[in-house]
Order: C-alpha cells, then structure tokens, then sequence
C-alpha cells in the first residue's frame, strides 16, 4: 500500500511539474518534455494500479484509488509549503546538460563537402 | 434559480451543504473513527488479555461455557475472535419455559471460555453507531443520516459541476490568502479524494436502502425473514424436536467450514442445542473478500453432518454485499485501512472547509455580520472544534470512571455529548476567533492527555506498549498525540490575526 502510495505520488508530482501553474518551478519550458512527463506519469499510475495486487478480487482498484488520492493529497500540500523546494530534483534532472555520448548523437552529422 | 447551470448548481452546492454539513461532519469523524472499532474497543477494555488461539478452540470453549450456563437455551450466538478482537462474544436466546436468570451479551476468555471481567464500555461501537443513527431513537436517526448522505451526494455532484477550473486548479493550494485559501483547501480535500467520497457516500445510501425503500419487500414477502430467507439462503428456523441429543464438538465442525472456504470463521449460531433438532450455523469472516455477506454452513447438531450451504448470491445480492463491504472496509489489511482513515479525515476536511468558505465569503470587512453568518460561524465552531473534545471526553472518561461502577457505558456516552453540548454554549461567550483557537487548543491538550492518563491508570502506558511490541495500544496512544498536534497546529493558526487584504495599488504606492 505504501508502494502504491509513493508510486501515486511520484506520478502526480511529474504531472504537476508539466502543469501551467508549475512548469517554471519544475524548469520545463519545452513542449516535448511535457508531452514526456504526462507520459510517465501515466505510466507510473499504471505501474501502481499493476504493483498493488492482493489476493482479493477487486482490492486492486480500492488500493490504487485510495493510494493515488493520498499520494495526490501529499503532492499538493507539499507543493503548497515550498515549489521551488520540492520540484528542485526534477529541475535539476531535465535542466542538466545531456551527457556527452547523447550530445554527439544530437549534433548534425556534417557531410564532407563534394565538389 | 435563473443563472447558468454552474451558477445554479453553485447555489444548490451551498445549500445542500450547508443544511447537512454539521451533520455530515460528525459522520464523516465518526464513521472516520469506526475504521478502528475492534481496535477502540480493545483500547477501552484494558484488562482483555491478548488473543492467541484459533476460532476452532474459541468456538469450543463458548460452547463448554453455555453448556454450562443455558443448555435449554433456544439460541446460542458465538461471535469468535479473530486478529483484532481479543475476545468471544456471546448472547443466548433464553428458552421461555426457563426459570428467568440475567442475561446479556457475555464476554469470554478464547482460551478457557470463563466470563472475563472487564470494564463496561461501548467501545468503538458507540462511535459507530452514532454515525448512521445519531444517538436518535429508531428509525428518526437512520433516516435523519439518510438524507444527509442523500444531500452529501447531491453536492458531490453539484459541486463537480459547479468547479470550472477543475483541472486548472489540481495541484492549487494557496496559504493565508482568506476565503482563496478555504476554496483551495475545500477544492483540493473534495477533488483529490474524489472517488473516496462519492463511493463511502453512495454505498452509505445503498447499505441501508431497504430501511429507506421498504416497499419491494413487503409487497413481495410476508415478513422480512421470508425474504432474509429467500436471499440469502438461510434455513428456514426448525422446531425443536423434544428428543435429547448430545450436541457434536464444534471445534472439528468449525476447522472443516474454514478449509472449506479457505478463510476464517467469525460466527456460529447454534439453535435447540442439545436437541436431536439441532443446527450448527457457521458464518465465514467478512475479512474474505470484499463482499460483507460471508458464505455460510449449516451442520446438523446431533450428527455433524452437513445440511445446508449458503448458495452462491445472485448479481443483486452480490453487488449489495460488495456496496456494503466497500463502505465498512471489513476486508482491508491495516495499510489499507490507515490509508481509508487518511481518506475519512479528508473527507471531514472538506466538510468543515466548506462550512468556514460559506462563512468566509459573506463576511465583508468593516461590516457587522448578519444574524445567518453569525449562528452558521457559532454552530460552526460547536461542531468542527467541539466535536473532537466530546470524543476526547469519552475516551478519558473511560480512563477516569471507576472500572467498576454500574453503569459506566452509558456515563461515558453522558460524558461525550454533555462536553460537546457544554462546549457549544460556553463558545458563545468568547469572540469567534478565540473561540477557535481555545476549543482547538482544548481538543489538543484533552487528546495528548490520554496517553498520560493511560499511562496512570493502567499497565498498558505507550511505553510498555512499545516494549511489549502491543501495536493496539501503543498505536492507540501514537494516534492521539499525533491528533493532539494536529489540533495544537489548528489553534495555532487559528489564534492569529488575520491579514488585511491589501490592494495592489497601495502596495505600489507604498514600494514607492
């Protein structure tokens, strides 16, 4: 249950950082990398809803909702005490430079010159 | 009603709130603490000693004890324990040719079936009980909770309606800026728990829509037990039999239904015991599965054969027993139920902050308030901070009543509602603002006492507790002092003067 709970509340916390009301905080400007955080944080609530069976039939869903909805309810107060604080890893995560082999692979490829 | 539907359904959100909320916010604690009710009962019976045994033993030394006590009885019913009840219950149905002798439910120690002596108290029971009836006589108090969750629903539904921004303002939660912070924390109490509260609301309606719709039934049925009968399987009541037949151990009968079922047995009805008639009824714990109405089997009492099954419920009596199981949560393990209690907490969170925005927005400063903002702020006050010092009261006065005295369940109920009722008129005489911030700093300071008294009047304080690994208690005591924090943040900030709204001009005229 606690999995299910930290799970929920990751996922929420990448879904506020792509939010209007957060991206500054959470240093996201770009388009793509929103469309990204939504696509994770899907995937982590699915990863929850998936990661909290028990051997009664239909507890799954009781613990994901109630998982998601405290994990939500943290998510919020926190970001209600301190933003800049909370969402600081995430910043520093998606705002850091690329390593160098991601770099390379970025850079255009010149094509010598033909004449 | 002329608006737009958001405004018209805003207006009907205000009202159906603020008529049931009151109500709806004692609910919501109550039912909130009933979560716990072994655990509350276990708390207010100190001198229970600890379970340890099997249903199968338990069952047999009930049954030793009444044999003893009531063998003409017409009925026995053995409530068995299990991982949160320390004890078995049990009530007999006397045989109405029996010289009379006092009865009543009788608490009995698992291992040796003797009567236990412990204090009398309503336990968790009180608290449960309140929830749906009021502490109202049959049916008023039922129907009374009925049409606050009918209203509690409504709401529910108007006020999703009514919230435009409802994802805009998802992750919205803005401190000390007045009535924006109370429709923050009231928007993010109500959204974010969302499927909590609609589901706790709803099935709360459907656990008791036969009492609210009766008429299916009693067009359809003689009497109710003909449909209890119908539905649910049970076997029709047989006559004794006059013929004397010893009744079969029940140990073995009450091992075979559990590996039958795979799950625990939590009760066993035996009826004519000692007859050649008789029945054994066990009934499969509701910890089981998520629906409440547990399977049953019937062995014939002379013989220990079986006689009946439970049949498998149709879709109608299974979607009513899942409706009843979601609301009481009886299958849920102790993360899960931590994590519902968290939910119910959130659940009178927004009740309550929805009955201070009602007051925040109508407020105007420098104005006198109007008599209708005046009584709402006052009875908000008696029921938002005054509530948890009568639940406080009751459990210290289960500490502070002698454990002997007769009496003493009803004086702790007595001690609850004459708190909370002398609270709410002692508040009329101080200025709203302190009277939030003492009732609060009373809840707090009655709270973080428990655990002390405990300590003093039994030999089960948190630190024992603790030592002793005995996580009923010393959960118990952990509980209340971080509610006693909790109460003590709440008369912190609600001790403070309020900010003067300042416009944005004169902060530019005064950086200037």
């Amino acid at each position: 249950m606690l999995e299910t709970a930290l799970l929920a509340a990751i996922a929420w916390l990448l879904l506020a950082a792509a939010s209007f009301r957060f991206r500054r905080e959470a240093g996201v400007p770009n388009p793509r990398q929103v469309r990204a955080l939504r696509l994770a944080a899907a995937a982590l609530l699915a990863l929850a809803l998936f990661r909290c069976g028990t051997p009664l039939t239909g507890e799954r869903w009781i613990r994901a909702l109630g998982g998601a909805s405290i994990g939500a309810v943290l998510v919020v107060l926190a970001l209600s005490a301190d933003a800049m604080f909370v969402l600081r890893p995430l910043r520093q995560l998606l705002t850091r430079p690329a390593p160098a082999l991601l770099r390379r692979l970025r850079r255009p490829v010149r094509q010598p010159r033909s004449y | 009603m002329t608006g737009s539907l958001r405004q018209n359904m805003a207006w009907i959100h205000g009202w159906l709130g603020l008529l049931a909320g009151w109500l709806l916010f004692a609910m919501f604690l109550t039912g909130t603490a009933s979560y716990f009710r072994p655990e509350i009962t276990r708390w207010m019976q100190p001198e229970l000693p600890a379970a340890g045994v099997t249903t199968a033993q338990a069952a047999t030394s009930a049954v030793a004890h009444l044999q003893r006590v009531g063998a003409d009885d017409v009925q026995w019913y053995i409530y068995l324990p299990d991982a949160r009840t320390a004890i078995t219950r049990v009530f007999e149905q006397p045989n109405p040719k029996a010289p009379p002798r006092p009865r009543g439910e009788l608490q009995l120690d698992p291992r040796t079936g003797d009567p236990v002596a412990a204090r009398e108290t309503r336990g968790g029971e009180h608290f449960y009980r309140f929830h749906f009836q009021l502490q109202l006589p049959y049916p008023w108090g039922r129907w009374l909770a009925g049409l606050c969750a009918l209203f509690m629903l409504g709401a529910i539904v108007s006020g999703v309606i009514t919230h435009k921004r409802i994802f805009a303002d998802f992750f919205t939660l803005r401190w000390n800026k007045g009535q924006r912070s109370w429709l923050d924390a009231h928007n993010v109490s109500a959204v974010l728990a969302l499927p909590y509260h609609a589901v706790i609301t709803y099935t709360g309606l459907i656990t008791l829509v036969v009492m609210y719709m009766p008429w299916p039934i009693a067009a359809n049925y003689a009497k109710p037990i003909d449909f209890a009968q119908a539905a649910y399987g049970l076997p029709a009541d047989a006559e004794a039999s006059g013929r004397r037949a010893p009744l079969v151990p029940v140990g073995p009968l009450v091992a075979a239904a559990e590996r039958g079922w795979g799950a625990p047995a939590t009760r066993l009805v035996v009826r004519h015991p000692n007859d050649r008639a008789a029945t054994v009824t066990v009934a499969r714990h509701a910890g089981a599965s998520i629906n409440a109405r547990g399977a049953s089997v019937t062995y014939a009492g002379a013989t220990g054969r079986v006689i009946a099954r439970s049949p498998d419920p149709g879709p109608a009596i299974a979607t009513m027993g899942v409706m009843l199981g979601l609301h009481i949560a009886q299958f849920a393990g102790p993360a899960l139920r931590w994590t519902l209690f968290l939910l119910g907490a959130t659940g009178a969170a927004m009740v309550g902050t929805g009955l201070l925005l009602w007051t925040t927005a109508r407020r105007r400063p420098g104005a006198a308030p109007f008599f209708g903002l005046r009584l709402v702020e006052r009875l908000n006050i008696a029921v938002v901070a005054g509530l948890p010092v009568g639940m406080a009261a009751f459990f210290l006065s289960n500490r502070l009543i002698p454990a002997g005295l007769a009496g003493r369940a009803d004086l702790e109920v007595q001690a609850m509602f004459w708190t909370w009722g002398g609270l709410a008129l002692v508040q009329l005489a101080r200025p709203p603002r302190r009277a939030w911030a003492e009732g609060f700093a009373l809840g707090g300071l009655a709270f973080a006492a428990m655990p002390l008294v405990n300590l003093l009047t039994t030999t089960r304080g948190l630190p024992r507790s603790l030592a002793a690994a005995d996580w009923t208690f010393a959960g118990f005591d952990l509980a209340m002092l971080a509610i006693a924090l909790l109460l003590g943040v709440a008369a912190a900030r609600a001790g403070r003067a309020p900010r003067l709204p300042v416009s944005r001009r004169s902060k530019v005229l005064v950086d200037a």
